[in-house]
């Protein structure tokens, strides 16, 4: 009778927990030879349904906005000079929300900003995720000394105040997309290399990996067709809050001066030109500011509903 | 429990209430900042305690390390300690301070410097002219990497008596009282001298304030030097400097009076402009808001290239924009229209983006790309400008702007030293109280603010003119060359006047500034009630 | 104890390579970094040789490994050097800074706790009712919340419009404990907001698991009032995940409150961090880097002790 150690779940953004999550019991991937029957609890679900479809519409109207952002009709381009500074909003889709410090289009500047924002979030997810897959999947599967190179870099990554690391890597990349997204990723390379270590230590000691093994399944075939897919719960919970946490820290890096350069937009780019203004002309700060909280929002609360849904604690006989 | 519940969401309540409230109270930017004439100063009450509140942190108290005397950055703190020899008013006039006078008979060639009588350091030592001589050489060495060895090593010092000191330029130096005015005027005692490239750590002067505690990082307090020459100076007890990074914090602990001094832009300081609780005292004197070309560069080398963008960009727009003011007013003349070096036909034209484009095609028909690689200090309002530079530019065809940002601490370095640009905005205001000193800095090959690399001999002799004038007539006539020569080869481009300015409480008064906006610390102090 | 000696000393004996590995990288990022500390103490007047002859004074000329060993030398006698402009024992510095930092990162802990802990406790209690839901979106919001936005919310409501605090500055609690906290109240504050919110989801997720299981019916059916069961009981497990979050939050705190110290004009060791990086103080950068590294391995050494001594089941590897 084992009674697994559990830890608080991945509920908030930046938790980065070293104990092993809880993982799902496979059911399409292998068979459970357990003997004993387990009790799954399901936690009710934190996540309100109004908010989960606020959340899911939001993101997916931004995604949309930020793809199809040239051909929205009377759109103007984010550089493009539509009136006075600082105007309130008006009605045509140009002045929607007004303009900025400069004349340009507020709306505009946020859709492209979205685009910057997102790929940022995006990209930089996946060099964190490539590099924790690779290391975590490796220690946890070899131990021994694979396992020590993951904890070693993991505790690297994580000792350092990730702002620092930041402004040191984009002081020496170079404050561009591709400095900027890199940088990113490798702060946050280490959460994702704790949770697929655990995951992974967890997963290989369970039966359908024994049997494949017994099998004669090579080391390779077991890592990605056995564990690889049992980790996508778990990760799938995290990588929302994830890249909530990646646009809020490039925010802070552009508030901070080493964010993405002028003209191209960015919320946190916005956010810092619109905050010496704010008393005169606080309309400008507003737009990325909501924009900014409503799309974190939303990431958090679908990584919320992720988790609260693959999170089963289980019982004890 | 329902407390919490209700108290939770009263707070969000209420931060959203706030900021819709300081929306409509902001003013929208409708109202122009009080710009009217400073209060006629009153003599302040003794004693006090009063803090300004500064950008720049002190790294060393040596008194060759200021970078001239602009408020907010060393030379207020540097001031307060030393005093200084002479200082340079808003109308270009050199005033005496711990020396009597700083004259010269032969039109620049030779100076005499007659210091007070009875002058004594804070630790007891005089302050005579061997001291003087002893900073000056000590100035000019370059085993001591100061700042002021561009200025000392111009001339050569030698003693005459206790009290004069006779300086002889290495060549013919009318304005040389301005430049040590400007730039060296601080002595201290040479027992606190470190060594060679050291930070100096324990300033000794002669100055209104001695430094009692420093912390770079926080700020610096003085108490009153009961020793100093003037009487009765300063009014102070105790005089703080606090650092403070966010422009807009400062004006908010201003306004909320935890600390009584910052110094700024009216633009600043827009919605507090009606505030009962603050005044604003304008540096009479004013400056030009301009950029820069790079008249070495491939591109700007070709006047053409520097009409052109001349032609494109609407002053207005510029000025507006990158004060948030709508009722500015841009301006391409070097002096405001107050200043009697002022002439209206001294201006550069009008936008034409027609006339613009002809000379854009004309020169990339001659083979050289239009690629503009603009370089702006990042801070917010020089971004926007350059912004709108950029999309302003871009509007013509074939042309592209390259924005590069860089932090405001490395802006000179990279603009002056390494020249990897084509344009670039001066940050602030540029202060042309003693224009011939001024103008000779930003026009002047190896001028101190010399940017733009010009190097024009009809210029170079029109500001020779204007520095070695003994009248104004013959001033303002040097001076309207140099002007002329400024419209016809458009090495800079003006593009408004702006005003330094000073956000105080209600109850300061005894505001007097040094040319370049830095206040004089020992005449500063409470009002009497 | 010999177990729990042990464990201490591996965790050590891990900490070591991440120092070693991290300041290397420090003095390696600076090289690549623009700039030289000669240009940052001579300023933009100085000439190149000028420049030259500082850089030369202060070793800058040597190569990167020859700097790193010499300052690795000094540093196991204690002496890290001076800082660039002043030439202050860096260690003086760091003290000063660290404490200031630290003073801030404990009131922001305990703000926190003292929020977030009978919060949760009640919404676990009234799990599914109005409170919790409100206090779910609630912290969802705060969560969403990047700390820029943070510092102007707090400034706004405390400082511009109630006129409870002063905008900014410092006065350290040598020089009038009231006077301090006059100065502390509100940077603690905004530091506080995000981690009340995520200790909040995390005690409550974990509570109201806590509540389904067993021993808690056993307690109820033995008429315990609920309050007690609260405390005593059910709380107990939790404490765990409490732990390891209190030490996350302690280790963001001490290195990432830069934006906070920033905008409040506090002399932190955030802000010292970010203008040692831009001026180039290398002296100052290593002892910042060691010092984090030294805090992340001493936080989790104490929380794995305290998770170990509050769950007999978990055994300290």
């Amino acid at each position: 009778m084992t009674s697994p150690v559990t830890t608080p779940p991945a509920s908030g953004p930046g938790d980065r927990t070293q104990g092993i999550s809880a993982v799902n019991t496979p059911r399409r991937f292998g068979t459970s030879l357990s003997l004993v029957p387990r009790i799954k609890q399901r936690r009710p679900r934190k996540v309100h349904r109004g908010m989960l479809w606020f959340a899911v519409t939001w993101l997916t109207l931004l995604v949309l906005a930020a793809v199809f952002a040239d051909v929205i009709p009377g759109l103007p381009d984010y550089s493009e000079k539509i009136g006075s500074f600082a105007q309130p909003p008006d009605l045509s889709v140009a002045g929607l929300l007004g303009t900025d410090g400069v004349g340009r289009s507020n709306l505009s500047r946020i859709i492209y900003g979205a685009r910057v924002s997102l790929t940022i979030a995006v990209v930089s997810t996946l060099i964190g995720l490539v590099i924790g897959l690779v290391v975590g999947m490796l220690g946890g599967y070899y131990r021994r000394g694979a396992e020590a190179f993951a904890n070693v870099l993991a505790n690297t990554l994580s000792a350092l105040p990730p702002l620092l690391l930041l402004l040191a890597l984009v002081s020496a990349i170079g404050a561009s997309l591709t400095g900027i997204t890199v940088a990113l990723g490798v702060v946050i390379a280490d959460l994702y290399i704790r949770v697929t270590k655990g995951a992974v230590i967890a997963a290989s000691n369970r039966e359908y990996v024994l049997a494949a093994r017994a099998l004669g399944a090579g080391d390779v075939r077991i890592m990605v067709k056995e564990i690889l897919p049992n980790l996508i719960p778990v990760l799938g919970s995290i990588i929302p809050m994830a890249m909530a946490i990646m646009i809020v820290v490039e925010g802070s890096l552009s508030f901070l001066g080493y964010g993405i350069p002028a003209p191209t937009p960015s919320w946190g780019g916005m956010i810092a030109a619109g905050a010496d203004i704010m008393r005169q002309f606080p309309l400008v700060i507003l737009w990325p500011v909501a924009t900014l909280f409503l799309t974190v929002l939303s990431f958090n609360t679908v990584g919320d509903y992720l988790s609260s849904r693959t999170d089963m604690r289980e019982g004890k006989l | 429990m329902k407390m919490s519940r209700f108290r939770l969401a009263a707070i969000a309540v209420g931060a959203a209430a706030a900021l819709t409230l300081t929306a409509c109270t902001g003013g929208g930017g409708e109202e122009t900042p009080s710009t009217s004439a400073p209060p006629a100063s009153e003599t302040p009450a003794a004693g006090g305690e009063l803090t300004i509140l500064v950008a720049g942190t002190m790294n060393t108290w040596d008194p060759g390390s200021s970078s001239g005397s602009l408020p907010g950055v060393q030379w207020d703190r540097l001031y307060s300690v030393y005093g200084a020899l002479i200082t340079v008013d808003v109308d270009g006039v050199v005033q005496p301070g711990l020396a009597e006078s700083l004259t010269t008979e032969d039109g620049g060639a030779t100076w005499t410097l007659k210091l007070r009588e009875g002058l004594t350091f804070t630790d007891g030592t005089p302050l005579n002219a061997d001291v003087v001589k002893q900073n000056w050489d000590r100035f000019a060495d370059p085993a001591n990497a100061l700042g002021a060895l561009r200025i000392a090593s111009t001339f050569s010092s030698s003693v005459v008596d206790d009290t004069t000191v006779e300086i002889v330029p290495n060549e013919a130096n009318p304005v040389l009282d301005i430049q040590i005015a400007d730039a060296i005027p601080f002595i201290g005692a040479p027992s606190s001298f470190p060594a060679a490239a050291e930070p100096l750590t324990e300033p000794v002067g002669a100055g209104p304030y001695i430094l009692e505690k420093w912390d770079a990082a926080v700020g610096e307090t003085f108490v009153k030097n009961p020793d100093y020459y003037a009487e009765g100076l300063p009014y102070l007890d105790t005089l703080n400097f606090q650092l403070v990074a966010d422009p807009a914090q400062r004006v908010t602990s201003v306004v909320q009076g935890t600390a009584q001094i910052m110094n700024g832009y009216p633009f600043q300081w827009v919605a507090d402009a009606d505030n009962p609780a603050v005044g604003v005292f304008p540096v009479a004197s004013g400056g030009i808001r301009h950029f820069v070309f790079n008249t070495q560069s491939a591109l700007f080398s070709d006047l053409r290239a520097r009409q052109a963008v001349q032609l494109a960009v609407n002053p207005t727009e510029l000025v507006t924009t990158l004060t948030q003011d709508p009722s500015g007013v841009g301006s391409t003349a070097l002096f405001p229209d107050t200043s009697p070096y002022y002439s209206s036909d001294l201006a550069l034209p009008e936008q034409d983006l027609e006339a613009a484009q002809a000379l854009v095609d004309e020169v990339t028909a001659d083979g050289t790309p239009f690629v503009i690689n603009l370089m702006i200090a990042g801070v917010p309002e020089l971004v926007r400008a350059g912004e709108l530079f950029q999309l302003t530019l871009q509007q013509l065809d074939g042309v592209t702007v390259n924005l590069t940002q860089i932090p405001i601490a490395e802006w000179r370095a990279t603009t002056y030293d390494q020249d990897n640009f084509d344009v670039t905005f001066y940050p602030g205001v540029f202060d042309l109280n003693s224009p011939q000193v001024g103008l000779g800095n930003l026009f002047d090959v190896g001028g101190l603010d010399n940017f733009a690399n010009f190097d024009n001999a009809d210029m170079t002799a029109a500001i020779n003119e204007a520095r070695a004038a003994t009248s104004d007539d013959e001033r303002v006539a040097a001076l309207k060359k140099v002007q002329e020569i400024y419209v016809e080869e458009v090495p800079i481009v003006v593009f408004g006047i702006d005003f330094r300015s000073f956000l105080h409480g209600a109850d300061v008064t005894g505001f007097e500034s040094m040319g370049r906006g830095a206040l004089y610390t020992d005449r500063i102090g409470y009002k009497a009630e | 104890m010999n177990a729990t000696l042990r464990a201490v000393g591996s965790r050590l004996l891990y900490g070591i390579p991440v120092l070693i590995i991290v300041t290397l990288g420090a003095a390696a990022l600076m090289d690549l970094m623009p700039g030289s500390p000669g240009q940052a103490i001579l300023g933009d007047t100085a000439t190149q040789a000028q420049v030259d002859a500082i850089n030369a004074q202060l070793g800058y000329d040597q190569p990167f490994i020859v700097r790193y060993f010499d300052w690795v030398v000094h540093a196991l006698q204690g002496d890290f050097g001076q800082t660039l402009f002043t030439r202050e024992p860096v260690t003086d510095v760091l003290m000063r800074r660290l404490a200031v930092t630290a003073q801030l990162a404990l009131m922001a802990l305990v703000f926190a706790l003292v929020v977030a802990v009978p919060l949760a406790m009640l919404a676990a209690l009234r799990a599914g009712k109005l409170l919790d839901r409100v206090l779910n979106f609630v912290t969802s919001a705060l969560l969403s919340i990047p700390s820029f936005v943070n510092v102007v919310l707090v400034s706004l409501v405390f400082v511009i419009w109630l006129k409870w605090f002063p905008a900014t500055g410092w006065v350290p609690p040598t020089e009038g404990l009231a006077e301090n906290l006059k100065y502390a109240i509100l940077p603690a504050l905004a530091l506080s907001i995000y981690e009340a919110a995520f200790f909040y989801r995390i005690i409550r997720s974990d509570l109201t698991g806590t509540l389904r299981e067993d021993f808690i019916l056993v307690a109820r059916a033995k008429g315990l009032p609920r309050p007690r069961i609260l405390a005593r009981h059910a709380m107990r497990p939790s404490m765990t995940s409490l732990v390891t979050v209190m030490g996350l939050a302690l280790g963001r705190l001490l290195g990432g409150a830069v934006i906070v110290e920033y905008f409040f004009a506090v002399p932190g060791l955030g802000a010292e961090a970010v203008n040692a990086v831009s001026i180039k103080d290398m002296p100052m950068i290593q002892a910042i880097v060691t010092v984090c590294v030294l805090a992340y391995v001493l936080i989790f050494i104490v929380v794995d002790l305290a998770y170990a001594w509050i769950d007999p089941r978990v055994s300290v590897r």
